[in-house]
């Protein structure tokens, strides 16, 4: 599976500026076991100005993918390239040279308790041996775009956890870095300051056409800020693609995930039919749906669910409860009838079990 | 106020004077400190850093190393004093005196240092020095700009507690002719049945302890930025 996104279209010859070519990562198992295979065969093309979600549960294979990315780990075979530069063929003071093209964004930002917020944004031209003048004059202009206007002298301690990931992506910035590596960057932040953080990254990368990775597991995250995502399972890659395309796929493992569906509703004497719909023919709004149970002569209320329309498409997951004009559960046929036409437009729906 | 009569606080001949003696302590204390910290401090950093590169000298280093600290740790400090006398008339060019004792103080203040700074350094969150990592920090620019600033102050508490281990370490000095408050108090107090000169010594490295451990915890706090648990 190669994956392209951006103007080149599937199969494009432009390099992203992020090319992982059949990144694979063996890990030999402490006590000399089966070796543990934590990426398999990565083919993917991240395109220059964009914002791409990589997501995955815990144990897919995410860190060792950003360790990958950023020559903490060498991998096993394939090719890491970042701007032009395969990074896994690099060691030493190369290797070191080309990560200052990769910002990177902690979940726990890890600033040094030692410095202040405009030391810890200084650190990484500290490293680079950018001039002391050159780097005050950088670290006023990042403390602005970050929004960390007088707290610049204050230490980690003395700031919120907003504010102290606000250090953590100017220092990630500090150096002019060509893409914006985040590692979880809001997991540890609550759900405004979250949205504050996500909202400071789509303006970055508006503001300074910067590429950015964020590797998540919450697909709150994917559905703000990313353009493109990437889920990994068990190492490989399971989906790819625009997030348009991907959320609007219903058959695809990554919408039910990218729209939870609320807890199943309780008390109702009904058959109750979970439906996910994007881009499918007919059914292209909850409407359509209800609708369709009306023509095989139903009711159908929809109980619970999740609309959502992203760039002008309507995508949802809904939850109908059926019943016949008479108030009763339908028939099992005409459920199956009901079940059978749905998914012949590619609507995924499933009867939910009490 | 017959007491105040002793020799102890009226003379200062460093046989008898309880402040010439004291003079020397904190002599012995501080040269000790000067020098074993140049040793002890790059050593410490030098058992962490090859605790976790993966070469094979990083290895072979770090158990040598390793080693030739438990070794330090373990011999009694009595015996050592003894077992160096070789080699203190090599550095030193004499084998009694007080900086004859500074030398074998130094030689076993390294070590005890070195885990100490080791322990230190191990508390530093792996995610910050990694975070440097992967903003092109040379290793050289890690233990400069990383690892010494963010455990200083716990580097701050082992320099701390090595010299009052020291300062108590300072009373087998006179074994080789050093001197000092614990040599006058077993010389002139404990064998000699002058109680006076006892206590007073007793009191006065109280006195010094307590301060060394207050001067210590006030700069140790003074650069420390992290959060506070209260």
């Amino acid at each position: 599976m190669n994956q392209c996104f951006g103007p080149g279209g599937p199969g494009c010859l432009t390099a992203g500026v992020i090319t992982l070519d059949g990144l694979t990562k063996v890990f030999p198992a402490p006590g000399g076991g089966d070796p543990v295979t934590a990426l398999e065969g990565i083919d993917l093309h991240l395109d220059e100005g964009r914002v791409h979600g990589i997501v995955g549960r815990s144990g897919a294979g995410k860190s060792t993918l950003i360790r990958c990315l950023t020559g903490l780990e060498k991998p096993t075979a394939g090719r890491v390239e970042v701007d032009g530069t395969d990074i896994a063929a690099l060691d030493g003071a190369a290797l070191r040279a080309a990560r200052r093209n990769i910002g990177m964004v902690f979940q726990h930002a890890n600033l040094l308790d030692s410095r202040t917020a405009a030391q810890n944004i200084s650190h990484p031209l500290e490293i680079a041996g950018v001039p002391r003048a050159q780097r005050e004059a950088r670290v006023a202009e990042l403390v602005e775009l970050v929004g960390l206007s007088g707290r610049e002298h204050n230490h980690p301690a003395q700031l919120s956890g907003g504010q102290i990931q606000r250090v953590g992506i100017a220092r990630g910035l500090a150096a002019e870095p060509k893409v914006l590596l985040c590692d979880e960057p809001t997991s540890a932040l609550d759900g405004s300051t979250t949205r504050q953080i996500l909202r400071l990254i789509a303006d970055l990368r508006e503001r300074l056409g910067i590429t950015v990775v964020i590797i998540t597991h919450e697909m709150g995250v994917v559905r703000e800020v990313c353009d493109t995502v990437t889920l990994l399972q068990d190492g490989r890659i399971a989906q790819s693609g625009d997030l348009l395309e991907v959320a609007g796929d219903p058959h695809g493992p990554l919408s039910g995930e990218l729209i939870p569906l609320p807890p199943a509703p309780t008390g109702i004497d009904a058959v109750l039919v979970n439906c996910d719909y994007g881009r499918t023919g007919r059914f292209r709004t909850s409407e359509d749906l209800v609708r369709l149970a009306d023509e095989h002569g139903a009711e159908a209320h929809i109980v619970a669910g999740i609309i959502e329309t992203i760039s002008g498409t309507q995508v949802g997951r809904v939850q109908l409860a059926l019943q016949n004009r008479t108030g009763e559960p339908i028939s099992r046929e005409g459920l199956a009838a009901f079940l059978h036409e749905l998914d012949a437009e590619g609507v995924v729906a499933t009867e939910v079990s009490a | 106020m017959e007491w105040l009569q002793n020799p102890v606080f009226t003379t200062w001949d460093s046989n008898t004077s309880l402040w010439s003696n004291a003079l020397i302590t904190l002599y012995m204390t501080a040269g000790t400190m000067l020098f074993g910290t140049l040793v002890g401090l790059p050593l410490g950093v030098l058992l962490f850093e090859t605790e976790k590169a993966q070469g094979r000298l990083a290895g072979w280093i770090n158990r040598t190393v390793g080693f030739a600290v438990n070794v330090g740790r373990s011999f009694p400090f009595i015996i050592l004093i003894i077992a160096l006398i070789p080699l203190t008339r090599l550095v030193v060019g004499r084998v009694t005196g007080p900086n004859a004792a500074m030398f074998a103080l130094t030689i076993s203040a390294i070590p005890f240092l070195a885990r100490l700074i080791e322990i230190n350094l191990r508390e530093i969150a792996a995610g910050k020095i990694e975070a440097a990592e992967m903003m092109g920090a040379s290793r050289w620019q890690i233990i400069r700009q990383v690892l010494i600033p963010e455990a200083l102050p716990g580097i701050i508490g082992s320099l701390t507690t090595t010299t009052i281990t020291v300062m108590g370490y300072t009373a087998m000095a006179g074994v080789v002719g050093g001197k000092g408050l614990g040599d006058l108090a077993t010389r002139m107090g404990y064998q000699s049945y002058d109680n006076v000169v006892m206590v007073a010594t007793v009191v006065l490295l109280v006195v010094m302890v307590i301060a060394v451990q207050a001067l210590g915890s006030a700069l140790a706090r003074s650069v420390d930025h992290r959060a506070r648990q209260s």
